[in-house]
């Protein structure tokens, strides 16, 4: 296969600091190559030049045989080149139709017309979303979708995704796959960003290994296992750290219970839920989209109220609670991590020091009372030692962080008001296999300190790797609890979707 | 303003308070059937408190006091001594101590250095629900009164009339007419005592659905153990292996403690319908089908549904030390083993009484891994 697109000798520097360096890159027409590495390794900073975000600061970008230089997004876009961000960008004002029709707006709009013709496109893309939803009112899955969404819509002749499936469940996974050999067995060359290293040996043509910056290996897929993957990536074998097995691992006892949520509705997507939550245990908790796992937590933590009548009890070690806004429930110990770090965990403009204090700020009673940047940098400075945060530099505004240092800093940001219950909802999703270990390591220190912690996520391996008990949401509520001995991927998934 | 108008609203109409509902049984309560796969060890009517004395396994039943010798895989119940009143509870103690407590009447000394002894009123009023009792040592015995002036055959009535005359009293068996020290008041009907590891007592108080730890020597505040237990708890045992095995007699349900909010409903259903009809939790259900509750709802296909609301149940809860939950036995709606009102560690098994469906079960506690917390 020829080569649409090639880099040659690609070097970025932010500030004089290379993320990426002498890159050499080649995706063949109806290609799909994955691109993986840690977080921090260069592959989104790599994508983004490919997509017009960022410009070389030197080598060169072969498209179609011709040098390219993108200036933007749009010139991007108008080259064939699309990429669907792992942060969604969509606006969450508008409907999900006028999202994916953006910037072709005719002066006059029917939007009935084009609630209809989304309705159609997304079908044809066997993904479930209401065209006439808001984007606000979507989940991180749906909003993910709809982003694909768009940019398959604008014909692209290559495609990038960044952490695509990382917030879509197993079954809408199996669709997207089959999306992405759709698209490419229409010519679309497909670049694939991604940290579940299962899905780049699944669905991937050839594999591009990328670390600190530089280009450690590149072959064609069939001559990679995880093993190889991971070694190349990181540098040292991870496989027995990660998701080991379920039966090596002693199960912590049941300690205080510390929530009890009994007939907990909101509207028709938390529907009369109950269940407890115990301290010193890792409670796990899976569901498909829309399951209203994240919605309950919410609800727990203050960010969403449940409904004014009969809306059910939330008890905090037996006191009766219901917190209006997240900041009482702060200081009574409940802290949620949320899944969408990006609009919810941190303000990107702000340094990791001014972020954590942010979280701390929140605890304290008294609103006069002073507060000076030299303790907000020692806390920081003793957080991010504890959670091994990496950045160029202390000073470093969140956004310039890589994606798994981003959420060690929202963790950070929620335990520094000490808390007695811990949320964290998909923790590591779009983090890298060595923060995975980290991430997943400081949790279960959290369990084995005493603190009742609640783990959401979407990847059945991790909660049979995390959870020391497991419950399942469907449909608005809690179906099914299961103790990790008799816990399987099958038993998980039939409770989730039957 | 709408927000302020809502809420008083909700005040006014009892929405969002505090007792609106039960408990998940989850966690450590999850439910399962492991009462009801134990083998039966021996069917008796109205069994009730078992207990370790002298090596051997004792067990009230009625108005009795049977002494239970394994063979094979049952008991053999020999009588040892009848009374005129049932008897509410057995307690053994050092020095070979047995004392008994009979309904409506007081507690008897059965045996030990105060054998013959009867102990017939406490606090200047006569005691006639003694519910539970622990030698602290050969002269000193506790006891627990679970209403004032009922007996404790009657606990559904003290329940649904929301009686709190519940004590728990201290009495000096060497003293001339066994002087009793009052160590708390206003109980919720206290059905369990057993001795905390700091010295303390657990007492677990059923109508309260928790377990308080109270100073052994002087009237104090009670500390809060557990509370909010999804099914009413009564008889505490200590555990072989550190903790305890806690009896919970009936579950809570959602109806129950809808009309126990009711007062003028309540008042009338006490005034006109046969307890054994109440809507109250019961020692075992489904015999008849005038109990108030809707077919419908608990059978399909002519099977009783697991999970389906019960006035009875059964349960026992391993706890830590700390009397925190760490896994349950259960007999679930379609059970048989309903009512559980103690049970006690003889020989490596934890024999289980469920007075509700008037039988012991053996649970081997090697097979179940009951210790391997």
């Amino acid at each position: 296969m020829s080569p649409i697109l090639e880099f040659r000798q690609a070097t970025k520097a932010f500030r004089g600091i290379p993320a990426i360096k002498n890159i050499d890159f080649t995706l063949s027409a109806g290609e799909i190559h994955a691109v993986v590495g840690e977080n921090g390794a260069g592959k989104s900073t790599l994508m983004k030049v490919l997509a017009g975000v960022y410009e070389l600061t030197s080598g060169e970008l072969i498209f179609d045989g011709k040098p390219l230089h993108l200036k933007s997004p749009a010139e991007a876009l108008a080259q064939g080149i699309a990429m669907v961000f792992q942060e969604t960008n969509l606006v969450p004002s508008m409907s999900v139709a006028q999202n994916i029709y953006l910037g072709e707006e005719q002066l006059f709009n029917r939007l009935r017309g084009l609630y209809i013709q989304a309705q159609r496109f997304l079908l044809s893309l066997n993904f479930y979303v209401d065209p006439m939803a808001l984007v606000s009112t979507l989940g991180a899955g749906k909003k993910q979708m709809v982003e694909i969404a768009r940019a398959v819509h604008h014909h692209a002749r290559v495609l990038i995704f960044d952490e695509p499936t990382a917030s879509l469940t197993p079954e809408e996974k199996f669709h997207f796959f089959n999306l992405v050999r759709r698209l490419q067995r229409d010519g679309m060359s497909i670049i694939f960003i991604s940290h579940a290293l299962e899905e780049a040996l699944t669905l991937s043509d050839r594999i591009t290994v990328l670390r600190d910056g530089e280009v450690v290996a590149a072959d064609s897929t069939r001559n990679f296992d995880r093993a190889r993957l991971v070694h190349a990536m990181v540098g040292r074998n991870l496989s027995s750290e990660l998701y080991g097995s379920t039966q090596e691992r002693k199960t912590r006892p049941y300690g205080e219970e510390i929530l009890s949520v009994r007939n907990l509705s909101m509207g028709n997507i938390v529907r009369n839920t109950s269940f407890s939550v115990f301290s010193g245990q890792i409670t796990g908790m899976f569901g498909l989209v829309g399951a209203g796992r994240t919605e309950t937590m919410k609800i727990i933590s203050g960010v969403l109220k449940r409904d004014f009548f009969y809306g059910g009890e939330v008890r905090l070690k037996g006191r009766h609670v219901r917190y209006r806004t997240p900041r009482p429930a702060v200081v009574d110990g409940v802290v949620y991590v949320t899944e969408d770090r990006k609009v919810e965990g941190f303000f990107e403009t702000m340094s990791i020091a001014q972020n954590i204090q942010v979280g701390e700020l929140t605890t304290r009673g008294n609103p006069l009372e002073l507060v000076t940047m030299t303790e907000a940098r020692r806390m920081a400075g003793e957080w991010t030692k504890r959670l091994g945060v990496r950045a160029i530099d202390p000073g470093a505004r969140v956004i310039e962080l890589s994606g798994g240092n981003q959420q060690k800093v929202v963790i950070a940001k929620s335990l520094i008001q000490k808390p007695k219950l811990v949320i964290f909802d998909e923790p590591t999703r779009g983090v890298d296999v060595g923060a995975i270990v980290e991430i997943h390591r400081f949790i279960n220190e959290l369990a084995d300190d005493g603190i009742a912690v609640v783990v959401i996520s979407s990847y059945l391996p991790e909660v049979l790797a995390l959870s020391d008990r497991i419950l399942v949401a469907r449909q608005g509520r809690i179906v099914e609890e299961m103790d990790i001995s008799e816990a399987t991927e099958a038993k998980i998934m039939y409770a989730a979707v039957h | 303003m709408i927000a302020a108008l809502k809420r008083a609203y909700a005040a006014f109409r009892g929405f969002d308070d505090e007792t609106g509902s039960a408990p998940m049984m989850d966690g450590p309560l999850r439910p399962n059937a492991l009462l009801d796969a134990a083998p039966v060890a021996l069917s008796l009517a109205d069994v009730d408190n078992l207990t370790q004395h002298r090596g051997a396994l004792f067990c009230s039943s009625g108005s009795q006091v049977l002494r239970l010798a394994p063979q094979g895989s049952t008991l053999i119940a020999s009588d040892v001594r009848s009374f005129e009143r049932s008897v509410t509870f057995v307690a053994a103690g050092p020095s070979d101590s047995l004392a008994v407590g009979l309904d409506g009447r007081g507690v008897l000394i059965l045996e030990g250095p105060h054998a013959g002894k009867v102990i017939a009123e406490i606090g200047g009023q006569p005691l006639r629900s003694p519910t539970a009792g622990l030698f602290i040592d050969a002269d000193t015995l506790i006891v627990a009164n679970g209403a004032e002036g009922r007996t404790a055959a009657d606990w559904k009535r003290d329940l649904m009339e929301r009686g709190t005359t519940g004590s728990l009293w201290l009495v000096n068996l060497s003293a001339p007419g066994a002087t009793a020290k009052r160590l708390g008041e206003n109980l919720a009907f206290p059905t369990g005592l057993a001795h905390a590891a700091d010295g303390r007592l657990y007492v677990s108080e059923a109508w309260r659905h928790r377990i308080l730890a109270v100073e052994k020597e002087a009237i104090s505040a009670p500390q809060l153990v557990v509370s909010e237990l999804p099914a009413y708890p009564g008889r505490i045992v200590p555990a072989r292996d550190g903790g305890f095995w806690l009896a919970l007699f009936a579950p809570r349900n959602q109806l129950v403690e809808f009309v126990l909010r009711e007062d003028a409903y309540r008042r009338r259903m006490i005034d006109t319908v046969d307890s054994n009809f109440w809507i109250a939790p019961s020692l075992s259900s489904g015999v008849s089908f005038l109990e108030p509750i809707q077919g419908g709802a608990r059978k399909k296909l002519n099977r009783l549904k697991p999970w389906s609301p019960s006035w009875s149940y059964g349960l026992v809860a391993r706890c830590a030390p700390t009397m925190q939950p760490l896994r349950s036995f259960h007999s679930r709606a379609d059970g048989a083993t309903h009512g559980v009102t103690s049970c006690c560690e003889f020989n490596g098994k934890l024999y289980v009484a469920a007075k509700g469906s008037g039988r012991i079960v053996a649970i081997d506690l090697a097979d179940v891994g009951a210790h391997d917390q």
